[in-house]
Order: C-alpha cells, then structure tokens, then sequence
C-alpha cells in the first residue's frame, strides 16, 4: 500500500509526468546535531532524497541524514513527520 | 461562618476546621478510626459552598498522589488515613517532601503493627518524626490532646506547611479522634482565588497563564552534584523549623522535682496522675511536646540539669523515649512506662510505674 | 531550482514546534516517544493551550518528559499520574490535563489508579504509550510484553503459564462508563502520524469540554529493547504487535 501511494505521490508530483500541474519542488533543512540517524526520514522519503551519512558523523558519533538528491525533493514533510527528534524542517515552491 | 461553639468528636473537628481555613481539597480513603473525617466532609458538601473538593479515592496511595498533584498547583490539599493506610501513604510523603510542597496529613493512629488493632496508639512516632518514607527528609509533627487542638493545628498545620514548604501531619491517636469534647470553631475564612494561589506559589504548575517560563515540579534529580544541593536546602529549611517551630506545654514545673513527659492525650491522663501525685506531695511536673518533629530537645535538656528523674509515658515501647534521652545525656535516669495494643493506662497504673521507677527507696 | 533558493522563511511549510525545547531528547534514536512528544508539542501551540495545559510525567523513559515540551509539568510517583491528573483537573477545572505513561507505568504499577481515574470519568486525557517493554530499566517484560517475545526478564521468551497474557488495558478501559475516548494509534508512518494527531486533538478537546477520561494508546516501538534497528522495529511492530493490539477506535462518542 505505501509503495503505491508512493508511487501515485511521485507520477504526480514529478514534474516530467504531468504538463498540466504545477511543477512542485521541495527542500529540507536537518539539524545534524540534534540527529541520531535512525533512518526513519530515509525509509519514509517518497522520493529517495535522504541517506545517512555512509562516513560523517556528529559530534554525538550519529551518521546523520543529508539530502542525498535534493533535486529529488518535493517537499512533501514526510520526513518531518515522522522524524522523532525534530531535526527536519520542509521548503516547498509551487513553480507555475 | 462565624466562631462557634459545638460538641463534636476529634475527627468532626479536623473537617469543619478544614472547611473554615479555606482548604481547596481534601482526598482520603476510609479507615477506623478516622473514617468520620471524610464522612463528615461529604455531609457537609463544602464543594457547593466554598467550592472545596472532596473526594473519596480508590486507595490511600491514590489519595496522596491526589494531595501531592493539588499541592503541586499551589492548593491547600490534605489527606487523612490512620497507621496501616499512612504506612501506604509514606511513598506519596517522600515526594511531596522532596518536591517541597505543602500538605497537611492527620494520622489518626491505631495499635499496630501490621492490620494491628483499631484501637488507639502511638505507635507511629518513629514514622512520623523521622521521616517514614525514603530519603532524608521531615514532616512537621503536631500531637494534639483535645478536639480543641484537632481543629487548631489544621489551621496550623497548613500555615507552616505553606510556610516553609514542606508536609505537616497531625500525629493523633484514635482517642481524640474519637472522643466528643467542646471546640470553639474558627470563623470561615475564603479560599484563595486563582491568582491569588499563582502569586503566594509562583512555582506551582497551574499553567502557564503568560508566565514565560515553565513550572515543573518534580523529585528527581539526574546530576549528583544538584541532588547534593537539593538536599542541603532540605536540610537548611529542617534547621531553619527546628530554630523557629518547636511548642510545648508545660504545667506543674515551677517545683517540680520529677518530670513526666507524654504527647496527645496520654498527656492529660499523666496530669490526672500528677495532680493525685501532688496530693501525696509528690512533686511531679508535666511536659507535653506539641511538635514531635520539632522535637523540644533543648527544653528537656535544660530540666534535665535540675530534676531527679523523668518518665515518658507514652502507647508503644519506648519511641519518644529514645529523644529524651538523647536529650537528657545521661545527667538523669530516664524511664519509660508503656502501654499498647489499644490498652490505656489509667493514672493509677502511672504513677505505680513512677514510683517503682523512682521512689524504690520509700 | 537549488536547495538554496527554496530554502527561505516564505517557503516554509514544516518546522520544529515552537514549545519543543531546544534540549536534545534522551531516547534512543528512532523512539517512537520523540515523535508523541512533537506532536503534543504541536498540538498544544495549535490549539491555543499553552497557558492552560499541566502535563503529568510518568516514571519510565518519558520520564524526563518535562525537559521537552515547554508546558506546566507534574513528576509524579510511578504510576499515579492519573491520581496526580485527578486532582489537578478536579481543582483547576480550567486547565487542560493530561498524563503521558508507559506501559509499566500505566498497565502493571498503575492500573488501580489508570482504572479509577477512567471509572470515574476524571476529565483528563490519558496518552499511553506502549512498546511492550521497560525501556529505562533495560528492557524487561512488560505486562503488554507479547507471548514469545524476548525479554531481559523473559531471555527464552514471555510464557503465558508463568507470567500471564499481554494485557490489553486500553479494551478494558474502553468497557468503562467514565471513558469517551479510547483509541489504539502508532506513529511509525506519516499517515499513522496524523491519525495519532488528531486523535491526541480529540482528547485534548474532551479534556476541555469535560466529556469524560481519553485514553489515546500508541503502540510504539523500543529498538533498543527490541533489539532491531528502527526500521526492524516498526516492520516487526506490525507483524507482531497489530496482530495483538489492532489499530482503530475502540470507543468514540
């Protein structure tokens, strides 16, 4: 059920796919300090934006999430929603 | 509600005064022989007039976590049980202690230990006065001898807890719970209003009504080196009561070359006992701490060094005994005559036990 | 168009609640406490509750509950958050009160108190928060701990023969006249997230219009305890714990 949701969130959203809706673009901002890298936002990214860090930590040892192909993003606040620290912030823009 | 004059039992005594000092609430669980307490609470629907809870919990811990969440808000909240149902409550008094909260608690206190008897005793002075819970901690002790002093020392009671923020209890036995004495009640008093409540406690969580900052309320303490700071401010407050709060009644003691001491109302039965004594030309003179915890050590430090003997009277084996001789030192004998399990001396037996203590040579 | 350019005050479309503090929070990563907290947190500021709300700690992992969310708070003795919440609701009518209990907490050391303060329709809302383990203590069986289920106190698995059946409190809640609201939530989706919201929302409003006890039950996860990475937890959370403790409302009225 999630992957088709998904999928419907992303034939939607992605800009190539549909002429007549507004182009969506999204972007997060993640508090790396205050990250535990629990993988949650990766696993909840509709749109396979966010990784964990394979090498970088923080200053707590955390492999903390970064936006691996923001140009990906939709700005959905999938990530944020699920986020159990609050370390993620969403930007979105409606491109006419 | 004015001043008046009634005839009523102890624990009638503790709810009317309850009522007239403006209590926002009072949450208790039956037990004899204090039941009558949150009896007469309910008859007289305080809720509909000063606008006072009242409510029966489903347990004495229920009921002192009840009180510890109302003192938390600031409010003038109390419970009462009697020795098996304080033993329950000692969790809930630790913390309202280690939160620095004010409470008033009446220990109505039957023989024990375990389900015991429910007669009286005073068999829980080691409970109340060293604290009864865990941790280092004290609760204002207040030994009442009439229903006068019942109703009293809940006015009492909640003033100094307030005062100093931290738990009061009247130490009673189920005599004066009990027994029907005259009581000149208080006039009414109206409870205070929310902000007023928010002004006299500006730590109480009442939410947060435009206060920037949060209130919390708590006895825990993750950082050893604050818990240690925690404690020295108990500790501080404790020296502070103990300078300032210690009362005591004294009668016969101009000449008095013997000295009973007794608390609540073993210590009207040891002055019957003095005053036949007096008759024989005995001259034996009564003191009668008030604050357990305060104890008056220093007074009985100080008669120590002019009579010849003291005895404590008291309904269990021994436990107000173990501070007067702290107080005393050793500088003269000290006895103890006890009764327990429900059985009340009368003063005959008493002053039996005095002279066999004291006067062997006579 | 670059990250650069959308990330600006206008664009804003999430951010962190303005009454969680800026503490970091003492959970494991991937605790589903993390995400109830946020959302109460929120919750509080949409609805305007900030002046009136008094939050009951537990004793267990959320016991620092206070350090995160910026709201009046109560600490109270393991398991008697909703005798604390009784009184506090009862005394100051106006305040929107609610406990926040693990299931140790709310299920085995304060179920006399959980079942009164609902028996008597105490006007408090009850958020429940059960991962089938003791977190703080190291992951020991809980009474809602699954049959089979490791534990550090069950290492061969929880045997119903020695230590009983995981105990669904929120159903027995639900069988009480003073519960108006009793519903059975998770957090590990952001559908489920949503849902949970607007359930915690109902009884937040139940609350305030005094209708009666909520008990909004959140079936979480406890990596740490589970000994699965976050992401193992909420797989196996729905495998092995919606099995046993089915989603939905068991009573709404």
């Amino acid at each position: 059920m999630k992957k088709l949701t998904n999928t419907v969130i992303n034939y939607l959203l992605t800009p190539h796919n549909n002429k007549f809706m507004a182009k969506v673009k999204g972007a997060v901002t993640i508090d790396e300090e205050r990250c535990k890298g629990c993988d949650l936002c990766v696993v909840a990214c509709p749109a396979d934006v966010l990784h964990l860090q394979a090498k970088d930590v923080n200053d707590r040892g955390y492999h903390f999430a970064y936006m691996a192909q923001p140009e990906a993003c939709i700005g959905c606040a999938a990530c944020a929603t699920v986020c159990p620290d609050g370390c993620i912030e969403v930007y979105r823009v409606v491109l006419k | 509600m004015n001043e008046e004059v009634k005839l009523m039992k102890g624990n009638e005594a503790i709810a009317h005064a309850a009522i007239r000092y403006g209590a926002d609430g009072y949450f208790g669980y039956p037990i004899t022989p204090q039941s009558e307490i949150l009896e007469t609470l309910e008859a007289l629907m305080p809720w509909e007039s000063t606008g006072m809870v009242v409510l029966q919990a489903e347990s004495e811990v229920a009921a002192i976590n009840m009180v510890y969440g109302g003192a938390s808000a600031g409010k003038a909240v109390m419970t009462s049980s009697s020795s098996p149902g304080i033993s329950l409550k000692q969790e809930g008094i630790s913390y309202i202690a280690a939160a620095e909260l004010p409470a008033l608690i009446v220990n109505c206190m039957r023989g024990g230990p375990g389900l015991g008897t429910i007669q009286p005793s005073q068999s829980d002075y080691f409970q109340a006065t060293k604290g009864g819970g865990h941790g280092d901690y004290h609760m204002i002790v207040l030994a009442p001898s009439t229903v006068q002093e019942m109703a009293d020392f809940v006015g009492l009671g909640f003033d100094l807890s307030f005062k100093y923020r931290t738990p009061s209890m009247i130490l009673a036995d189920g005599i004066v719970g009990q027994m029907m004495e005259k009581v000149v009640l208080p006039p009414a008093r109206p409870r205070r209003t929310d902000e007023e409540v928010r002004r006299q406690c500006p730590w109480a969580s009442t939410g947060k009504h435009g206060r920037g900052k949060r209130n919390v309320v708590t006895s825990l303490e993750m950082d050893s080196v604050e818990m240690e700071k925690n404690n020295k401010r108990f500790q501080e407050t404790y020296r502070l009561i103990e300078q300032n709060e210690v009362r005591f009644e004294e009668r016969f003691m101009d000449d008095a070359e013997y000295v009973i001491v007794a608390f609540g109302t073993v210590a009207r039965i040891c002055l019957k006992a003095i005053e036949d004594a007096r008759e024989q030309g005995l001259k034996i003179g009564l003191l009668r701490p008030i604050t357990l915890w305060p104890f008056p050590y220093a007074e009985i430090e100080r008669l120590s060094s002019r009579v010849k003997g003291i005895m404590v009277v008291e309904l269990n084996a021994g436990q107000m005994t173990e501070d007067v001789r702290l107080a005393v030192e050793g500088r003269v004998p000290v006895c103890h005559f006890g009764r327990f399990g429900g059985i009340v001396p009368n003063p005959t037996e008493i002053l039996e036990a005095f002279g066999k203590n004291f006067l062997k040579d006579k | 168009m670059k990250p650069e350019e959308i990330i600006s005050p206008a664009n804003k479309v999430y951010s962190r609640p303005r009454l969680l503090t800026e503490v970091n929070m003492h959970y494991c990563p991937g605790c589903s406490h993390g995400v109830v907290h946020r959302i109460i947190a929120e919750l509080i500021d949409e609805m305007g509750l900030e002046d009136k709300t008094v939050g009951i700690a537990p004793v267990g992992c959320a016991v620092f509950a206070y350090n995160y969310i910026d709201i009046d708070w109560i600490e109270a003795a393991h398991g008697r958050a909703p005798a604390v919440a009784s009184a506090v609701k009862r005394l100051n009518p106006g305040n929107m009160v609610f406990t926040y209990q693990g299931d140790g907490d709310l299920a085995a050391i304060g179920t006399a108190e959980t079942i009164h303060a609902a028996n008597r329709g105490e006007n408090i809302a009850i958020i429940f928060v059960n991962n089938a383990i003791y977190g703080m203590t190291g992951g020991q069986m809980a009474p809602t701990t699954l049959e089979g289920q490791k534990t550090a106190t069950t290492p061969y698995g929880r045997r119903v023969d020695l230590n009983g059946y995981p105990l669904k409190i929120s159903d027995l809640l639900a069988q009480l006249d003073g519960t108006c609201l009793v519903t059975r939530q998770s957090v590990h989706t952001p559908v489920a997230v949503r849902k949970a919201k607007a359930a915690i929302r109902k009884a937040f409003e139940n609350s305030m219009a005094g209708k009666g006890t909520s008990v909004v039950e959140i079936v979480g996860t406890c990596s740490s305890g589970w000994k699965m990475t976050p992401d193992q937890s909420n797989k196996w959370m729905e495998q092995n714990m919606f099995p046993h403790y089915p989603l939905g409302d068991l009573k709404n009225l």
